[in-house]
């Protein structure tokens, strides 16, 4: 551990955190895409029941 | 319909998740409000009869697949009542803490005092506050941090018994990205278009109910103000 130059270490940190993040957004963007199916499921269940 | 109130297109909305012991009674009661044009349930992925219990009352439901939260609930529910020429919207809680005798108070104020929206809030009646002091306690503080923020002067920002123009609740709609704490956010977003917010008192059944009042909502409300600024 103590061969391991600081700035590698922090670098790659920086690098973790980023593809975390990213990974993080990208969920959010699946979850809000998905919730917007849904709903529009839903309306057009609503509006297309005659019942 | 009482002649007065027959040009307005009014609806109200309830999101309802695992509320079947509650929402048949609130539906019978809001069946006899005569000013009302029509109720829109959500039934969002509930596991019980909610659905089963809202079509006994004559009312056609709205049905998320799952469990998207209160507040996409409610975004779909207003779709659905713009899309029907709604001109004023009320929202009220599944729960049965809302009491229906309230909604013709809502409708006179938002028409009779030309604001935009109006919400019920707990603390300007006379009622004993039966309400949890830590949930007392949050409420107060939240309130402080919107009126800071926004400038308003409220007294109860938590509260979901509201009514709302159409036309100002569509110009909003598309800035609302909370699914499920969005009660803020809906305060800072019409601060954001000027509107013109008034509350009027209400009085609330068994507050003790709710769910909300919690220290992950309290963590979540937070989150919500500091995403939306």
């Amino acid at each position: 551990m103590e061969n391991i130059p600081l700035t590698v270490l922090v670098m790659s940190t920086i690098v973790i955190f980023n593809i975390l993040y990213f990974l993080y957004r990208r969920i959010i963007d699946l979850d809000n895409k998905l919730s917007l199916i849904i709903q529009k499921i839903a309306m057009d269940e609503y509006l297309n029941d005659d019942e | 319909m009482n002649s007065a109130y027959e040009k307005y297109n009014i609806h109200i909305l309830i999101p309802a998740f695992n509320e079947e012991h509650n929402i048949g009674t609130l539906l019978e009661n809001l069946n006899d409000i005569s000013i009302v044009n029509k109720i829109f349930v959500l039934d969002d992925g509930s596991v019980d009869e909610t659905a089963k219990k809202s079509k006994k009352n004559g009312i056609k439901v709205v049905k998320h697949l799952i469990n998207l939260g209160q507040w996409t609930a409610l975004k779909t529910l207003i779709k659905i009542s713009l899309l029907e020429n709604s001109d004023y919207i009320i929202t009220m809680d599944a729960d049965g803490q809302h009491l229906v005798e309230h909604v013709k108070q809502f409708i006179d104020h938002i028409i009779l005092d030309d604001v935009d929206v109006v919400i019920g809030s707990r603390f300007l009646s006379n009622d004993e506050n039966t309400m949890p002091l830590y949930r007392t306690m949050g409420i107060r503080f939240f309130t402080y941090v919107i009126n800071f923020i926004t400038g308003y002067n409220l007294t109860d920002v938590t509260s979901g018994y509201r009514c709302y123009k159409s036309n100002v609740i569509k110009k909003i709609l598309p800035h609302l990205k909370e699914n499920q704490y969005g009660i803020l956010e809906s305060l800072l977003v019409c601060s954001k278009f000027n509107v013109k917010i008034k509350e009027i008192p209400i009085s609330i059944v068994n507050s003790d109910r709710s769910t909300k009042g919690s220290v992950n909502f309290g963590i979540q409300l937070l989150r919500s103000i500091i995403k939306s600024k």
